[in-house]
């Protein structure tokens, strides 16, 4: 009944599963988790009180890819988290936010949501403009060259671009830095890693998306998931070096690891 | 008196519902070698595409109504008003270059003319135009890092420069290119296999939120706290 080569997958998805839900279970029983806070996250705060004291805008993205379906879903939503956060608190403080849609526009609607939503949450619906949603066109370089444009014409005190980021979003950085914008940038995708440890001031690297999501989120389960997460990371290191240490002794791990 | 269905049930509960059981038909797929689930989650992901296609839609209808209305009102710099007629311009002559011929639409000769002289010249103005400004700013933005890790990175990346993208230092060294496809496929691919597994974590874990009904993800965020 198990497909085949998916036993040990299986396991794993269980134990984690477990662990998710205890802390979940421990969550909805009143319990509150606290993650601690990010120096990436402390920053958007500094960023726009710079901002504000500097009078230039705050531009903030889930990344260029930012769609809602696929692999990049997940990074999205994380992305998305850390938006309305920065949206909330520059229009609480008076910054100006402008919103770069990714070039896939399926997440417009909900980017203009959040915006219209926490300008109405923070008591000023004013501050909602619709022309600081902004879309550059159906593809990565129109997406790119075109915030760059708006970076530079606009000026920018800080820029948020943490998500489902590609490299070309490092053109958008890197006006911004020439115009002396503090650069809050990450993405799980390991292959652009290198990207925002050169063009960021605050990179995030991999996981650490899902960690400022979560923090972002202001949500206790979101948290307390989170947590189970950490866990699980411990669990796996022990168990590389298990497996390492069972290859080592020549017995054949690997052959049950792909049961 | 207030209709049944609550706010938080058509905007939480119920999208988070159907959050979860598509979460659980696909997770069960792949795990278990049962016929009709595989069909089931056919069918499910074949309406999460139409679903989506209709989020596009209107995520363009929103667009073209977002530039419209920029024309229109009065107090829009003039840049942004000029940003919005060009994007409706061009959204027009290409919508008419696509019905000309109504059969094959964006296939067509007309369109695929239209397209391949204007939309490749212009990528290729801005990917020059890109990689001025970036490596300007990342020689700018390299010169102010002062960590180990950094160095590291930039000796290495200099190193694989060398090895592998130029042709002159293996015949100058022919170790060289061994030693650069030894950096890429041994201490590389160790940093990509934990970086990868880490944020493979953090995935997982919002699927399983998803699928115990406690993952809000965007849902929420047409919703107070308060409310829900």
């Amino acid at each position: 009944m198990i497909s085949e080569g998916r036993i040990v997958e299986l396991i794993f998805f269980v134990i984690a599963g477990a662990l998710v839900w205890y802390f979940l279970y421990r969550a909805s029983e009143g319990e509150s988790f606290e993650v601690r806070m990010l120096a990436q996250v402390q920053a958007i705060a500094d960023g726009i009180d710079k901002a504000v004291e500097e009078n230039r805008p705050v531009f903030a993205a889930a990344g260029n890819l930012a769609y809602l379906s696929g692999l990049y879903a997940t990074m999205t939503i994380n992305g998305m988290n850390i938006v309305r956060y920065t949206a909330r608190l520059a229009i609480r403080r008076g910054a100006r936010i402008i919103l770069p849609v990714p070039f896939n526009p399926e997440a417009m609607p909900l980017i203009d949501g959040i915006f219209r939503e926490a300008a109405i949450r923070e008591g000023k619906p004013e501050a909602y403009r619709r022309e600081d949603v902004r879309y550059y066109g159906g593809s990565e370089l129109s997406y790119s060259t075109g915030v760059a444009g708006d970076i530079l014409s606009h000026g920018a005190s800080l820029i948020i671009f943490i998500g489902a980021c590609s490299s070309a979003e490092m053109l958008g950085a890197g006006a911004g830095l020439t115009q002396g914008a503090m650069v809050i940038a990450g993405t799980p995708r390991y292959v652009h890693q290198a990207t925002w440890a050169c063009m960021a001031d605050y990179p995030l690297f991999c996981d650490d998306i899902y960690g400022a999501g979560a923090v972002c989120s202001e949500d206790n389960f979101v948290r307390a998931s989170i947590l189970g997460g950490d866990i699980i990371k411990v669990g796996m290191m022990l168990g590389l070096l298990i497996t390492l240490a069972l290859a080592l002794g020549g017995t054949p791990v690997l052959d049950w690891l792909v049961r | 008196m207030s209709s049944g269905l609550t706010k938080r049930v058509y905007q939480f509960q119920i999208p988070l519902f159907l959050v979860s059981l598509f979460a659980g038909i696909v997770i069960a797929e792949h795990y278990l070698d049962i016929t009709a689930l595989t069909a089931l989650k056919d069918e499910a992901l074949k309406w999460g595409i139409i679903v989506t296609a209709f989020t596009t839609l209107f995520a363009y209808v929103v667009l073209v109504l977002a530039n419209a209305r920029r024309v229109g009102r009065t107090g829009v710099p003039f840049k942004d008003k000029m940003r919005s007629v060009i994007l409706l311009v061009v959204a027009v002559i290409f919508c008419i270059a696509a019905l000309a011929d109504p059969v094959r639409l964006t296939g067509g000769k007309i369109f695929s003319l239209l397209y391949a002289n204007t939309i490749p010249l212009a990528n290729i103005g801005m990917i020059i135009g890109m990689h001025l400004v970036f490596t300007w700013a990342a020689i700018k933005k390299l010169q102010t890092i002062p960590d180990v890790e950094t160095v590291i990175m930039l000796a290495f990346f200099t190193f694989e420069i060398f090895a592998e993208a130029m042709t002159l230092m293996p015949v100058v060294w022919a170790p060289i290119g061994d030693l650069g496809v030894w950096i890429k496929t041994v201490p590389n691919m160790v940093g990509q296999r934990a970086a990868i597994a880490a944020a493979g974590i953090g995935a997982i874990i919002l699927s399983l939120r998803a699928l115990v009904w406690k993952e809000p993800g965007l849902i929420e965020l047409e919703i107070s706290p308060e409310e829900r």
